[in-house]
């Protein structure tokens, strides 16, 4: 980030088709370049506070006019920086937007980086860590169910989990520390050990649904895979609910991955359809197969589409293992033929569709669901561990639980304390609060201490 | 009419005000540095007086007293000496928090300190009750004594202890007095509040004396030491003192309605003292307040000496008129008969905010002026101990034209003690303890002299031969910390026996020395058991090598964290930074930056008030001006 002093400005509504833009300018600058650009009824530097007038956009050195706009005036501390912030609600489209910017930035601002707004809503300590990361993940938010889990995380929701958890291990640290400093005292064992295993399981179940929150945030990557002619790109079409993909009754049509979005229950996702995997046959089909499979290294999930009309053959034995240990689920396709693949033939459940007649379709979607978010309802209403930062730091904070657990089991209660403070450190790093709370103020208010 | 003045002729390199155990430290560690010292105490009879429990170490102290030995003071060789109990606490919960207490003789253990500074070359002993400060253009130029006595020092060190404007309670009758019987010195106060020192006011309190020939010991709980007593220095040898037991009795509710019908005869609870108390000290009273739930509390019978009939109820401080006294002892359970052969008191004193000080003990407002103890708003014989080595060592540092010797919180408890005072203030009296340290696990008694004794000789405290001990102990240790690593021993039926016999799990591979000793259940004593080349290792060898072995992945972590910790403290702030020109920062913090001047990045998060978002900004700061 550079120099805080600065005043940054940005374009603070994504660069694209519409042709509404905001520019958003934040610093003490913010008002005198408002001053020196904007024609209307009013001085911005005298105009009242939180409050939106309508003028025009003039260059002062030629007196151009540039765009029509609304301008809204918001001064410090009541914004979302902090500091004096201007925005400039442009609807001239892409160009004039870029020259109004570019306006700006000669009067003396400077383009802001990447999050740098919310990097100084942090600073100025009107948000946390956990918040600020919500904030860009809000930006980010390719849905509408992502964008509830972010609204969520902005209000303080992870934080509030989070505050819930340091309260639990800092009791259990003040007494653990309570023992250690005052071994000749009546302290006693600490009560709220027992706590321990509940907080390590609310954790277990906070850490798993991070799959599913990362979903929602940018999206759930579902690849077709399967040999040739098995209907991958008809059921991929009867997903899509359209003729997506070109469909022919000659094996191999599709030569080349074809990605398609779609949105189900509020969550994004991503189809692939790929070329159907067997022995190549030319160059083609060659790099048909090495595609296909950089595909499956990317997926979320993979769909292993079967034919029931044909018994398993050597291709399909391959491919199942090539998806060992991957989220896969087994599809029976062509269910309106006669089958000749037994349930037994397969190692797991399949899920029987015939893509042709759209029978099996919904059925297929549940399982999708099933398997990607454990069966929990998709429409972001709980609590979804959404950020990778957030899943590694609470899985070394479980990491340090269960060594806590372990050493209060031997009594050990240095190497306890040693695991409560770094997984009390960890929570800090999370939402940026201050890390150490007065542990000895914990143990006056909880034991009578002193001989 | 003119005062009769005397200025005495010789200009002393320091002077020490207050001969307690901040003072005797502060003089002794100067005058081994070559300084030309004076020590001035206003009773030659109370040097390295206990006025309080006769004991020294415990939890976090134990750990002090190691440090300060190291260093080259006295304090761990006056109670192997003079120690009559020693025990090791908290042997089982890990070896960071392991710390150790002795029982000392009160008196043996003033005289030993009288003898060692007496025999000290370079070092004066004289008497005089300092009352003046003497300074000029900002800084400290001598003393002056209630009797109109000069004295001219280059750098003084304050240690008054509880002597600065004292005031002893007994029920709603008060005196001024240092301690019980010495006098208070309250010209020192009025002088430090003159030179624009912020000034606060402690309360501590002593429990009544008992004649041991009126306590019932038979229907008590006998406490006795270790069997074979581990001494503090790593110089001593051996302790050879008769080791003799402490008793353990508890209150009773009787006791405490005694108590509860009395509150309003208490200086404490009528509102005649209003300073605020030692939490981890309470009176009896407080406790009985505070707890109102609890039965009965413990109480600690300790002898005071060998040839002495005097016992120390720790636990039953109390500032209570002298007949409540009587009554509440004698509803405790060995009491019922017991005489009071000196009341217990409550004290006041002023102390001066420690934040006024730099982290080398100096003030910042009046050079070569150092303070250290109980007047930095410390309590204990060891926190007091702790800094009179570190104010005279850099006194000393300061007279050779030479940098202070700064402790970090990552070196030794007695850096986090000092950090602690001048970075965050203390408002209680200040003890340690174990959880106010960061990084512990590296922080031991037992690798003290590793951490501490290099410092010790640079600065030129710690005598050659002592030194040579200390190089020979980090000799052995990686000596035998290969070994460790090499020596493996083989599933055989000797040594599975031998393992089994102990509860210990048989071995099914070949496996190192070490890795034996990482398992939870094994101790060095059994690795000096199974392995003839370990045989006749000094314990203090060992059980640095056992914590290092078994608690080694933490160590690791912990370093880590030192590595972080000091990156932020080697981002120095210039001493004369403008912290009105950073934009960003609340007035407040600017102001509190302004006036305490931290001298790191990492001083300044400490600072009570100084948000992260401050600290970002500081630092985003003081990279651009680089």
């Amino acid at each position: 980030m550079g120099p805080i002093e600065d005043t940054i400005a940005a374009l603070a509504t994504p660069w694209g088709i519409g042709g509404v833009g905001v520019i958003r300018i934040s610093g003490e600058l913010s008002f005198p370049i408002a001053d020196r650009i904007f024609r209307g009824r009013i001085v911005p530097s005298q105009a009242r506070s939180h409050t939106i007038h309508y003028g025009w956009v003039v260059d002062p050195r030629t007196g151009e006019e540039i765009d029509e706009v609304l301008l809204f005036l918001m001064r410090g501390p009541s914004t979302f920086t902090r500091e004096d912030v201007v925005e400039i609600s442009a609807h001239g489209g892409p160009f004039l937007i870029r020259r109004i910017l570019k306006l700006v930035i000669e009067m003396g601002a400077r383009p802001a980086e990447r999050g740098e707004f919310t990097f100084r809503a942090f600073i100025r300590g009107r948000i946390d860590l956990s918040q600020a990361e919500a904030v860009l993940a809000l930006v980010e938010a390719q849905s509408l169910g992502g964008q509830r889990i972010a609204t969520k995380q902005l209000k303080g929701e992870l934080s509030s989990f989070l505050g819930e958890l340091r309260e639990g291990l800092f009791a259990l640290l003040v007494e653990v520390e309570a023992s250690l400093d005052f071994p000749e005292e009546d302290v006693g064992e600490p009560q709220y050990a027992h706590r321990l295993p509940r907080l390590i399981a609310q954790l277990d179940s906070l850490i798993s649904s991070y799959r599913g929150g990362r979903a929602l945030r940018k999206g759930v990557k579902v690849v077709f895979i399967g040999r040739r002619n098995v209907g991958k790109s008809t059921l991929f079409n009867r997903l899509l609910g359209r003729e997506r993909a070109i469909v022919t009754p000659y094996a191999g049509t599709t030569r080349d991955s074809l990605e398609a979005n779609i949105e189900r229950g509020g969550i994004p996702f991503c189809l692939v359809d790929t070329a159907g995997l067997g022995e190549p046959v030319g160059p083609v089909e060659k790099e048909a197969t090495r595609r296909t499979l950089g595909e499956l290294e990317e997926a979320d999930l993979i769909l292993f589409l079967i034919d029931a009309a044909q018994p398993l053959n050597e291709e399909d034995y391959w491919l199942l293992r090539l998806t060992q240990g991957k989220e896969r689920i087994l599809v029976r396709n062509k269910i309106d033929l006669p089958s000749k693949v037994g349930r037994r033939d397969l190692p797991e459940r399949m899920v029987d569709v015939s893509a042709r007649q759209g029978r099996g379709i919904e059925e297929l979607w549940r399982e999708v669901e099933v398997k990607l978010f454990d069966s929990k309802p998709l429409d972001g209403s709980q609590f979804l561990l959404s950020d990778l930062r957030h899943w590694r730091t609470l899985r070394a904070i479980r990491e340090d639980l269960r060594k806590a657990r372990d050493a209060l089991a031997r009594r050990l209660g240095e190497a306890a304390a040693v695991n409560l403070r770094g997984a009390l450190k960890r929570l800090g790093e999370l939402t940026g609060e201050e890390t150490s709370p007065d542990i000895l103020e914990g143990i006056f208010s909880s034991f009578c201490i002193g001989k | 009419m003119k005062r009769e003045m005397f200025t005495n002729p010789q200009i002393y390199d320091v002077i020490i005000v207050g001969a307690g155990h901040a003072g005797c430290e502060a003089a002794l560690a100067a005058a081994r540095m070559g300084c030309l010292t004076l020590l001035l105490t206003s009773n030659l009879n109370n040097i390295a007086l206990m006025s309080c429990n006769p004991a020294i170490g415990g939890v976090g102290k134990g750990q002090l007293v190691r440090e300060i030995d190291a260093l080259g003071g006295e304090m761990g060789r006056a109670i192997d000496t003079t120690g009559i109990q020693f025990r090791q606490l908290n042997t089982r919960k890990g070896p960071a928090v392991r710390s150790s207490r002795a029982q000392a003789d009160r008196k043996a253990y003033s005289q030993y300190f009288r003898k060692v500074i007496e025999e000290q070359p370079n070092l004066d002993l004289k008497e005089g009750l300092v009352e003046w400060i003497l300074t000029k253009r900002g800084k400290a130029i001598g003393v002056r004594t209630k009797f109109q006595e000069n004295f001219r020092g280059k750098t003084i060190i304050l240690c008054p202890g509880t002597f600065l404007n004292g005031l002893i309670h007994i029920g709603l009758q008060s005196s001024p007095a240092g301690r019980m019987g010495d006098f208070p010195s309250l010209g020192l106060s009025q002088c430090l509040r003159r030179l624009g020192f912020r000034m606060g006011r402690f309360k501590t309190g002593t429990p009544p004396r008992v004649d041991g020939r009126t306590v019932d010991f038979s229907q008590l709980t006998e406490q006795k030491g270790d069997p074979n007593p581990l001494p503090f220095s790593f110089w001593t040898k051996r302790v050879e003192n008769q080791q003799i037991s402490c008793y353990l009795t508890r209150t009773t509710p009787q006791t405490h309605q005694v108590i509860r019908e009395n509150l309003d005869r208490s200086p404490l609870y009528s509102g005649k003292i209003t300073s605020k108390g030692v939490r981890y000290c309470p009176s009896i009273e407080d406790k009985v307040v505070k707890f109102p739930e609890r039965q009965g509390h413990q109480v600690f019978l300790e002898p005071e000496g060998l040839d002495s009939k005097l016992i120390y109820p720790n636990g039953l401080s109390t500032s209570l008129p002298i007949d409540v006294q009587y009554k509440l002892l004698h509803t405790v359970p060995g009491l019922e008969g017991a005489k009071i052969v000196r009341p217990g008191y409550g004290i006041e004193h002023d102390y001066v905010d420690p934040t006024q000080l730099t982290p080398s003990l100096e003030c910042k407002r009046i050079e070569g002026l150092f303070m250290a103890g109980q007047i930095n708003g410390t309590t204990g014989y060891e926190e007091a101990g702790a800094q009179g080595i570190l104010a005279g060592i850099n006194a000393a540092l300061k007279v050779r034209g030479e940098p202070p010797l700064i402790l970090d919180r990552a070196q030794a408890y007695i850096g986090v003690l000092i950090d602690d005072l001048v970075t965050k203030g203390t408002d209680e009296p200040y003890r340690m303890f174990t959880s106010r340290v960061e990084y512990r696990l590296i922080l031991r008694e037992d690798n003290a002299p590793l951490r501490l004794s290099p410092l010790g000789h640079k600065v030129g405290l710690l005598n050659e031969g002592r030194w040579k001990k200390v190089v020979a102990l980090k000799k052995a240790y990686s000596e035998t910390l290969k070994k460790l690593k090499t020596i493996r021993l083989f599933p055989n039926e000797g040594t599975n026996r031998m393992l089994q016999s102990w509860g210990l799990p048989p071995l099914k591979k070949a496996t190192s020395l070490e890795e034996l000793l990482k398992k939870p259940e094994v101790s060095s004593d059994h690795l000096q058991r199974l392995s003839e080349e370990l045989k006749g290792l000094p314990f203090r060898l060992l059980s640095i090598l056992e914590a290092e072995v078994k608690y080694e992945g933490y160590i690791h972590r912990e370093l880590k964290e030192v590595e972080e910790f000091r990156r932020m403290e080697e981002l120095r702030i210039p001493p004369d930074m403008d912290f009105d020109l950073i934009e960003g920062l609340s007035t407040e913090v600017k102001e509190k930056l302004s006036s305490f001047r931290p001298r790191s990045l990492g001083q300044a998060s400490r600072i009570s008030g100084i948000t992260p978002a401050a600290i970002s900004i500081l630092m985003v700061h003081l990279r651009r001006q680089r």
